[in-house]
């Protein structure tokens, strides 16, 4: 947590993954349909021009989500890398991250200028987190239409991760969903950073844009 | 086997232990997505198939290696390619090698030692994974009939879950028929054991023939929700 922050640092010697050993590594997680896809396409877009980028996907069902990044062309196909996540999700980014460690490493290795990876979880549960071992940073994102009473369930998505995403703003009318609400709640079970917006929408993703742009100079400034 | 041999086994016989197993089915949902495998007579006789097959093959080349490494005549470079000449799908050594790789991960962080050390530079993309298994097992002072258990322990395991997670099977009947095949499983490691010190060219090299056809079309299949 708070990579470039010296008084997060436990550990005696710089561990392996110390900032400067390799790139910074952000996980995307959140509920099935919260739109954690939507998200890693804009960032790509966002980004692409200013940052060397790789993404890992964890799908449930295969390649879905690495198909469709593929597909909108947001980055250039052997920048995309997919992980089986054997029926969970959670546990692959949380309890047993072999999988994506061997992925991460292979893909930056091959790729070798790597500045951001990015690690989207498999759509899962409220209580789904990424280790420490795995990202230095996590984005959770849940939305408007999944009900607007998740933050206030809270969980360790929406009062852990480094940044919460509060999405699909533009549906809440059709939804019946209290933003301001969600917000509220959110900023009592959280203390770091809420964003509520719509990924989709023209600018949408540009303050989640800025926090990873932030994330990834801090994680060089501490190298 | 002493009571801290038992806790050090105990370690490694968790499914939570990360190394990066939970992924894959050992080829069951390969299997099931070809043929209609979904009743538990059929999961019984998949995972009957599978240990005294490639499962025997595995057994006896990782007590091979745990002999060559407690007698120290281990030749990696021989060992690897006697393991590569044993898996026929290039889809399944390929996992092979990627499950290597993240017990050597595991191993290195656990039982940081040189046979885990000599195991993960075997080869440029890593080991095969009865490679690094039997250099951890070596590592972490388990003996050849505990390791060559707990691998096939795995193997079962492996299928079990996939059978409760793919198709819904009773766990409690699935654990019924995993419990079945113990005495299969104690048949493979007594021959592995015995076998340990055979040279190369004399241990078995039995295969699945089905198995192998169906990895391969299981590692371009959609839809799919393990590895392998």
């Amino acid at each position: 947590m708070g990579a470039g922050h010296d008084h997060h640092h436990h550990d005696e010697e710089p561990a392996p993954g110390a900032p400067g050993t390799r790139p910074l590594r952000i996980g995307i997680g959140g509920p099935v349909g919260s739109g954690k896809t939507s998200l890693v396409a804009a960032l790509c877009r966002e980004l692409a021009d200013e940052l060397s980028l790789a993404v890992i996907t964890n799908d449930i069902f295969t390649s879905e989500d690495a198909e469709a990044l593929r597909s909108q062309g947001v980055l250039p196909t052997e920048r995309i890398v997919a992980v089986e996540t054997g029926c969970c999700p959670h546990t692959a980014i949380r309890d047993d991250i072999a999988a994506n460690l061997d992925a991460v490493e292979k893909l930056e290795a091959r790729l070798g200028d790597v500045d951001l990876t990015i690690v989207e979880s498999g759509g899962d549960n409220l209580t789904a987190i990424f280790s420490r071992g795995l990202a230095d940073q996590q984005i959770f994102v849940i939305d408007t239409a999944g009900g607007d009473d998740i933050p206030r369930k809270g969980g360790p998505g929406v009062a852990g991760a480094d940044l919460l995403v509060i999405n699909k703003t533009d549906l809440a009318p059709y939804v019946g969903a209290d933003v301001d609400r969600m917000i509220d709640d959110a900023t009592e079970r959280r203390t770091g950073p809420v964003v509520a917006t719509a990924v989709t929408a023209d600018h949408g993703a540009v303050p989640i844009a800025a926090w990873v742009r932030r994330c990834v100079a801090a994680w060089s400034q501490a190298a | 086997m002493d009571t801290v041999d038992l806790a050090v086994a105990a370690i490694l016989a968790d499914g939570r232990f990360p190394a990066g197993g939970h992924a894959h089915s050992a080829g069951f949902e390969a299997a099931t997505a070809l043929t209609d495998l979904t009743e538990a007579t059929a999961f019984d006789a998949f995972l009957r198939g599978r240990l005294t097959t490639t499962g025997s093959t595995e057994a006896h080349l990782l007590a091979a290696i745990g002999h060559g490494l407690e007698s120290a005549s281990i030749d990696w470079s021989t060992a690897d390619a006697e393991i590569e000449a044993r898996i026929v799908s290039p889809a399944l050594r390929e996992v092979s090698r990627t499950l290597g790789r993240q017990w050597v991960r595991a191993a290195r962080a656990v039982w940081p030692s040189p046979a885990v050390e000599a195991a993960a530079s075997c080869h440029p993309a890593g080991p095969h994974q009865v490679a690094a298994v039997a250099a951890t097992f070596r590592a972490a002072g388990l003996g050849l009939a505990a390791g060559v258990t707990l691998h096939l322990h795995h193997l079962a395991a492996t299928v079990t879950t996939a059978a409760v997670r793919l198709h819904g099977l009773d766990p409690y009947e699935a654990q019924r028929r995993h419990l079945g095949t113990a005495a299969i499983r104690a048949s493979i490691v007594d021959s592995a054991v015995a076998h340990a010190a055979d040279p190369w060219p004399d241990l078995p090299a039995w295969s699945g023939p089905l198995t192998e056809i169906c990895a391969e079309a299981h590692a371009s299949a959609d839809g799919r929700l393990f590895q392998s």
